[in-house]
């Protein structure tokens, strides 16, 4: 073993090691991926994006054939009758279901002409990540910036942590990384939105610092507040249930998001909006 | 010649092994958890193969897998790299000066391993986000059955590796 540690080896070992910390951290402190990362994200994400979309197929068939069993036998017998249309009703259902994704976004952008949006695909997921990361499909070659925030037509996912060239880093609202103002919809009492590992768990985000005269109710809408890096006006979710804080100070209720982050294929990017560069309110980090 | 063309063999298959265990755990549809436990197949792998190799080898070995999973991971960037990097060195080493080259071994060191890459990333992405009772929910919960799981992954990895080292080398 001494031998080793004096042996050149070991220097080798010990300077790439030094590299690849110096080289991390300093992009890091830009919010870029390191240089190697990139390559290695580069190669990578053509493979994983394939593999997730082949078993997303497999999985979709097996989902279909369990909740469906009933179903597929009397769509067994009237097979034969539609062999000749099958092709274009999945034509269609194809088309159909580019349309709903984009007419929910419509809806968003005809609120907010300002947003800039960029679609993009998830094509892998940490699964030690107790909060649900993910990455997507796109980075700084289209337009991504560190800390754009993540949507789909259902309400907030998170905002973009690491940008690649191809590829960027989504955190979740499910994590405690992330603090960002909210108003409850019906009342406009306002508080902030953040993770904690019991409610990610569930699938549910904390809306905490609420006044103990606020008349929050479960079912209500939870918006953003536009502080921070979020813009105004934006679904988060809804209330599901309402308690006192530890220290007996303020309320908090928890937060159903409308997006199912779990269960996530595409989102989209909001790139620019007016307002835009608002300082991130951090939690932990 | 024949060497050489065996080294190659046995590092192509090394290869296709890491990629594939690269797709199964970080795609974005299949879900390899049971309950709170999310094993490290990477790390699992990485520790056979440790086993069997050389010390510059096996940090380089580590240092490749481990910018690779930085990539699609939730950890600060670089964190794998250098963990993974790290770890299989130690692997090494400690196979080689310390412990037998047999299946307890195996099991000891990739316990070590993935308990140390489970504590560091908790310290690291949680332990000071959380308070005390969630971050004890989180080492009790999470940390302990994920390493039991990844445990579990180096059975047939460690006679996976023992077989290819001696189909190739002996």
């Amino acid at each position: 073993m001494r031998f080793f540690l004096r042996s050149r080896q070991f220097k080798i070992i010990l300077a790439i090691l030094c590299a690849v910390a110096v080289l991390t951290t300093g992009f890091a402190i830009i919010g870029h991926m390191s240089p190697q990362t990139n390559i290695a994200s580069t190669i990578s994400s053509p493979f994983v994006n394939l593999f997730t979309n082949v078993s997303g197929i497999v999985q979709d068939f097996f989902d279909n054939y369990n909740s469906g069993s009933k179903l597929s036998i009397e769509n067994s017998e009237l097979k034969s009758e539609i062999n000749s249309l099958q092709q274009k009703i999945a034509d269609y259902e194809e088309i159909l279901e580019q349309n709903e994704f984009y007419k929910g976004y419509l809806g968003i952008k005809d609120n907010n002409p300002d947003f800039t949006f960029c679609d993009a695909v998830l094509i892998s997921r940490d699964n030690n990540d107790v909060f649900g990361g993910f990455t997507i499909n796109k980075g700084s070659l289209s337009d991504i910036q560190k800390y754009d925030p993540v949507i789909t037509d259902a309400g907030i996912v998170g905002y973009i942590t690491e940008v690649g060239l191809t590829s960027s880093k989504v955190t979740t609202i499910l994590s405690p990384d992330l603090t960002l103002g909210a108003l409850d919809n019906r009342t406009h009492d306002s508080g902030i939105i953040n993770g904690t590992l019991s409610f990610a768990q569930n699938g549910f985000c904390r809306f905490s610092n609420l006044a103990r005269s606020c008349t929050v109710a479960v079912g209500d809408y939870v918006i953003t507040s536009g502080e921070g890096i979020f813009p105004e006006g934006l679904l988060i979710g809804s209330v599901n249930n309402i308690g006192i804080d530890e220290n007996n100070n303020s309320i908090y209720a928890e937060i159903k998001p409308f997006a199912d982050i779990t269960e996530l294929r595409s989102v989209m990017v909001i790139t620019s909006f007016e307002g835009q560069g608002g300082i991130a309110v951090k939690g932990g980090k | 010649m024949e060497r050489k063309k065996n080294i190659f063999n046995l590092r192509l298959i090394n290869a296709l092994l890491f990629i594939s265990l690269f797709l199964v755990q970080y795609n974005g549809v299949l879900n390899i958890k049971i309950f709170t436990a999310t094993p490290m197949l990477t790390l699992a792998l990485l520790v056979a193969i440790c086993m069997f190799c050389s010390e510059l080898r096996g940090a380089l070995t580590g240092l490749v897998v481990g910018v690779f999973i930085d990539t699609v991971a939730s950890t600060p960037q670089g964190f794998n790299a250098i963990i993974f990097c790290v770890l299989s060195l130690i692997s090494v080493l400690i196979t080689k000066y310390l412990f037998n080259n047999n299946i307890l071994s195996a099991l000891t060191l990739c316990a070590l391993c993935s308990m140390f890459y489970f504590i560091i990333r908790w310290i690291f992405c949680l332990g000071f986000s959380l308070s005390f009772t969630e971050n004890l929910t989180y080492i009790m919960g999470t940390v302990f059955p994920s390493v039991l799981y990844t445990c579990v992954f180096i059975i047939p990895f460690y006679y996976l590796e023992k077989f290819l080292y001696k189909r190739f080398f002996q």
